[in-house]
């Protein structure tokens, strides 16, 4: 019902965005206009307010927020009121959107911007007539960018700066020593060497400038890094223009086993594992916090790929010792494309001014704005005059030390010109997904080309046809989903009274019925909060919804294609997964936080700073705790792995890692934990013990909880210690711990952050939770009816076992303020 | 009474002889077990002493070669993060709906463990099942309903819902603790007439020391590290919480880890006091029973 009206909202601001500068015929309304516009100067003209949405955080804001200084001090009559959203900026927008009070401006990002468009969240700027003006300019930007940023061939945001990230960042004193010429970006590549171009091929320069020490089969120095893995793949791709499906705007066939795609994926990641030119994460010692630009900056990695964001950090910390070539075109290709995430700015349709919106981005995507973000070395500007003019992004003329470079001004067309953006729906973002996550196992290494790809070319089709199958159904009928919802709310009402209608009561069971309803009170506005929502998503579940549009009706589409092993397994294999986590995580955990309490709750000079300290890990940065995880965990260096195989990597502790190597399937290997699917569930558990603090403070309160006459008792009938835990200490806590095992069972099964943040699924969809995956399907492919779905069978599983764990718990359960 | 414990003391003596060695072990262990879990806090401070470059050159483990507070003070005084500002809006979201939780939660708790009403398991399964939806499918609706209310861009989403019981977890909590406090009190104090407000106020809620305490460190860590609520329902970064201001600090294309640290460290402090304080309430256990 909500959507509904959402909707009804959108069009009505389309039906007023669509013409709002068309003069009205009407001579009366142009008078009215013009007596209120008097009206408002004499009562001192109320500025209006423009919310303006973006991702910008650190110096990049301040240095917006000087711009909207400056913006305001030109344009009096507007204000600028700067919302930044540092996370999850696309899902705040879309609640903004569906709450209908999406802000007046917001950034867009080039590849997602048409998720809003498509769905007429934003206006189509051909509403304005100055988009080739002098601010706008849409002429004089680069064509590329421009068309980046329309959907069927309507502009909605502009360009703001030029994204390439395929910059090639080269040292110049490793040039100079082995002898190479500075590029001059007239080199080419190919997947293999082809030492007669010499300096002209990119992956010969690569491999001279790989230097090893004499008997050792780990270079010292590699040739080139990408500033994130991906981006290495994503070059190659682009640049050689091998093709992995057929039509950008409507994917029908899927190209993955084609000799090109293979070839392509086996050599990005020959060039790291075999070859050595390119370092892995393990190659290179990265101190916390150091990066591969660091390295690069160290002259341990001879180029690094990435954007134009870089240089001013360049200038900072490496001197003159630098500069900046394009990446190669691909040596067997006509075509040769480069990947970049362009930034622009939109209005959305639900914008009460959008002539003064239009006003802010026009100034702040024109001239003006993009010169003072180049100046500070932010971005480089999308229109093109400003890109090439010299003091503007590039060094000014007269620059002296570090500010001179860039020197090669040639590359901003070179490479400006071949950025392309690959625009598909958001249908099939679900399969470019499994594609991207594929790289991973690839380029670590683990897997060849040739069998991951074939493997996915015989699985996605199926999945390709169902994202495919779009229902063009009836919207959905939300006069019946109302009855529905009251139909649910008077059955749970039934199911939980007509029991007992029949009791007769006596006067005193009526008072205490009705004191405890008095208690209840406040829960039952609780309720009414979560379970309006809740039903909601039930009714969704029978829908297609993408949050912004109108649901449209769907049966019981969503369970049947989620529960169909032949359509999808991810159901069965992700809850499987979710399975082996919680029959790990709860048991050991449970143990964990108890033996803890038991350890804590002595009652000896010191125990509260240690409790305090135990809890620590619970209130520490989470990026310490991955920081951590990172170093325990890795491969070659990683403490768990020295303490398993030793130094030498031969002389573990008992030979527990050879054992566990053969178990892992890699026998005569390190365990690589957060790389195999046999050994990174246990990894994420024994993660998870560090934050058993929290589950100790409930069994130090239920620990506080047994009176000490029990103990005494207990120690006057001659018990040990031990005795005394069995008979007084473990009974008298089985209600804390059939908290911590219905309260544990749910948190386990909802598993997320661990996945999402350090594995993102894989590998091999080890971790591919079922919440992950629901996740994904909810926001990353923003098939909310389908996600609801998968919600509700989830609920369905724990409301089973929680049941079961009910009936269960009378039988060893013990409350000593049990009602007889 | 008396004699009993005497004899307990004397028990007691025995034992404490026997268990001078036990001390000591119990003390390697907890050193040990400290030393583990105190690892990420070594690295955040580390960290957060270093300069820029230093962290960039060193190892994670290495302690600072010059320690600075350069990165305190930056965060402390950056004009754009506001740092009294938003701490202030951090203890706001904390602390007042953490006074809601530790009232309300043990109201509802009380009939659910004491009284005998009409629907009570059916209810109490409906209580327990409000936790088995996952949140991301009722994030939307729910943001939606607030915009409705109008609740956006305010601090009522957190506050307003802590004074209905502060959610199913808390509740249940404190109805398992409240069902093993046995029950002799209660029957006594109502033979003698007492109401059962007066039951609740007068001989449970005093008896409910340790789990309020846990209750309250839960909601208060929990307003306090909230990112994604804040960052959801608020708008002006004038009303923004330290964690999501914290954030913010950082560029778009670079990790800033010694700000990012110093950052963390600063979050964490004021819990880590709140909690050590906290310890009484922990160790005050239960006063029904014994000596009285």
């Amino acid at each position: 019902m909500w959507l509904s009206l959402v909707e009804r909202c959108v069009r009505d601001a389309e039906v007023e965005g669509s013409n709002p500068f068309i003069p009205t015929p009407t001579m009366r309304k142009a008078l009215w206009l013009l007596a209120s516009l008097l009206l408002a100067a004499a009562a001192g003209a109320q500025p209006v307010v423009i919310r303006y949405a973006c991702s910008s955080g650190g110096d990049n804001l301040k240095s917006l927020h000087e711009n909207v200084a400056r913006f305001e001090a030109e344009h009096p009559n507007i204000k600028i009121k700067v919302e930044p959203i540092v996370d999850n900026y696309e899902n705040k927008l879309l609640a903004e959107y569906a709450a209908n009070i999406a802000p007046d401006v917001a950034n867009m990002n080039a590849n997602r911007f048409a998720m809003f468009a498509e769905r007429g969240a934003l206006l189509p700027l051909t509403t304005f007539p100055d988009l080739d003006g002098p601010e706008a300019d849409l002429k004089g930007r680069y064509p590329n960018y421009v068309k980046a940023f329309q959907f069927k061939g309507i502009q909605y945001c502009i360009p703001r700066d030029s994204p390439c990230s395929a910059y090639i960042y080269y040292n110049k004193r490793l040039f100079r020593e082995a002898g190479i010429p500075y590029p001059d970006g007239t080199w080419t590549w190919d997947t293999k060497v082809r030492p007669e171009l010499k300096e002209k091929d990119f992956i010969w320069v690569m491999q001279t400038l790989t230097k090893r020490k004499p008997g050792t089969s780990k270079p010292y120095q590699h040739g080139f890094t990408s500033s994130w893995p991906q981006l290495w793949m994503e070059t190659l791709l682009l640049s050689s223009n091998v093709r992995m499906w057929d039509d950008d705007a409507d994917p029908k066939q899927l190209y993955l086993d084609r000799p090109d795609v293979i070839d392509v994926f086996q050599f990005a990641a020959d060039c790291i594992n075999e070859k050595h030119w390119i370092p892995s994460n393990n190659d290179v010692t990265l101190g916390a916090g150091s990066t591969m630009q660091d390295e690069f900056r160290k002259g341990r990695i001879a180029m690094l790929e990435s954007g134009a964001w870089e240089i001013q950090d360049m200038r900072l910390k490496m001197k003159d010792e630098w500069d900046i070539a394009p990446f190669p075109r691909f040596a067997r290709g006509t075509e040769s494309y480069l990947p970049g995430e362009g930034n622009g700015l939109a209005i959305f349709s639900t914008s009460k001014h959008p002539k003064e919106a239009w006003t802010w981005i026009r100034w702040f995507c024109g001239p003006k704005g993009l010169t003072s973000m180049a100046q500070a070395g932010e971005s480089q500007p999308s229109i093109r005059r400003l890109s090439l003019t010299p003091g503007v992004w590039l060094p000014a003329k007269d620059a002296t030390g570090a500010a001179r470079l860039p020197e090669n001004l040639a590359i901003t067309d070179a490479t400006a010109l071949r950025v392309h953006n690959i625009q598909v729906p958001n249908w099939f973002t679900g399969i470019q997904g499994e594609l991207t996550g594929s790289y991973y196992a690839v380029l670590s290494g683990e897997k060849k080309a040739k069998e991951v790809l074939e493997r996915m070319q015989k699985d996605l089709p199926g999945k390709l046809a169902l994202a495919r199958k779009r229902v063009f159904a009836s919207p959905f009928p939300f006069g019946a989903g109302v009855a529905v919802a009251v139909a649910i709310v008077l059955a749970l009402l039934a199911w939980i009274y007509v029991p007992e209608l029949r009791k007769k009561r006596t006067r005193s069971e009526k008072a205490e019925n009705r004191s405890a309803y008095l208690f209840l009170i406040p829960w039952f506005f609780g309720l009414a909060l979560t379970i309006g929502p809740m039903i909601y998503s039930l009714l969704l579940s029978f829908a297609d919804s993408d949050i912004i549009q109108t649901p449209t009706w769907r049966g019981i589409g969503n369970y049947a294609d989620a529960l169909n092993p032949a359509i999808d397994d991810t159901l069965f294999v992700s809850l499987r997964q979710t399975f082996i986590f919680a029959a790990l995580s709860i048991p050991i955990g449970m143990v964990a936080a108890l033996g803890l309490a038991l350890l804590l709750n002595q009652k000896v000079r010191g125990v509260p700073l240690f409790r305090s300290l135990y809890y620590m890990p619970s209130l520490a940065s989470g990026v310490a705790m991955s920081l951590l995880w990172m170093r325990l965990f890795d491969k070659d260096r990683g403490i768990i792995n020295q303490v398993l195989y030793g130094s030498d990597g031969h002389s573990g502790f008992l030979n527990i890692g050879e054992h566990l190597s053969n178990w892992a399937g890699t026998p005569g290997e390190p365990l690589n934990w957060l790389g195999n699917t046999q050994t990174v569930i246990p990894a994420f558990v024994i993660m998870g013990l560090w934050g058993a603090g929290g589950g100790t403070i409930i069994y130090l309160a239920g620990l506080q909880g047994i009176s000490q006459t029990y103990y005494e008792a207990a120690t006057l009938d001659g018990a040990g210690i031990i005795r005394k835990f069995k008979s007084v200490t473990l009974p008298l806590l089985t209600p804390t711990i059939f908290f911590s095992l219905i309260t544990g069972t749910i948190g386990a099964l909802q598993v997320f952050s661990q996945s999402f943040v350090i594995t993102a699924g894989g590998p091999d969809r080890a971790t591919l939770f079922y919440m992950v995956w629901l996740y994904g399907k909810a926001f990353g492919e923003l098939r909310m009816g389908y996600a609801s779905a998968l919600a509700w069978i989830l609920f369905v599983i724990i409301l089973m076992i929680t049941i079961v764990q009910l009936v269960v718990a009378k039988r060893w359960v013990h409350y000593e303020g049990e009602l007889k | 009474m008396s004699d009993l414990s005497a004899e307990y003391r004397r028990h007691a003596r025995k034992g404490a002889a026997a268990s001078y060695a036990q001390q000591w072990l119990l003390y390697a262990v907890l050193i040990a077990g400290a030393i583990l879990f105190m690892i990420p806090l070594y690295i955040m401070i580390a960290m957060s002493l270093k300069t820029e470059i230093e962290v960039a050159n060193s190892s994670m483990w290495s302690w600072p070669a010059h320690p600075t507070f350069a990165n305190y003070l930056k965060v402390l005084s950056d004009p754009d993060l506001n740092f009294v500002r938003k701490f202030a809006n951090t203890l706001l979201i904390s602390v007042v709906p953490t006074i809601g939780v530790v009232l309300t939660s043990s109201l509802v708790a009380y009939p659910f463990a004491r009284l005998q009403f009409v629907g009570r398991d059916r209810l109490f399964l409906i209580l327990l099942s409000t936790m088995m939806l996952p949140g991301v499918v009722t994030m939307i609706p729910g943001y939606v309903l607030f915009a409705k209310l109008g609740w956006i861009d305010t601090y009522k989403p957190f506050i307003i819902p802590a004074f209905f019981g502060g959610g199913a977890f808390n509740i249940f909590l404190v109805r398992q603790f409240m069902m093993s406090i046995p029950r002799e009190m209660d029957e006594a104090a109502k033979i003698d007439g007492a109401s059962n407000a007066g039951i609740f106020w007068r001989i449970l809620f005093p008896n409910l020391g340790p789990v309020l305490a846990t209750v309250a460190v839960f909601s208060f860590v929990g307003g306090f590290h909230n990112f994604v609520g804040p960052l959801m329902m608020l708008n002006d970064p004038d009303k923004m919480t330290l964690e999501v201001g914290l954030r913010s600090l950082q560029s778009a294309h670079k990790t800033d880890w010694h700000l990012m640290m110093a950052g963390a460290t600063i979050v964490m402090l004021p819990i880590f006091v709140i909690f050590l304080f906290c310890q009484r309430y922990f160790i005050r256990g239960i006063t029904l029973t014994g000596g009285k």
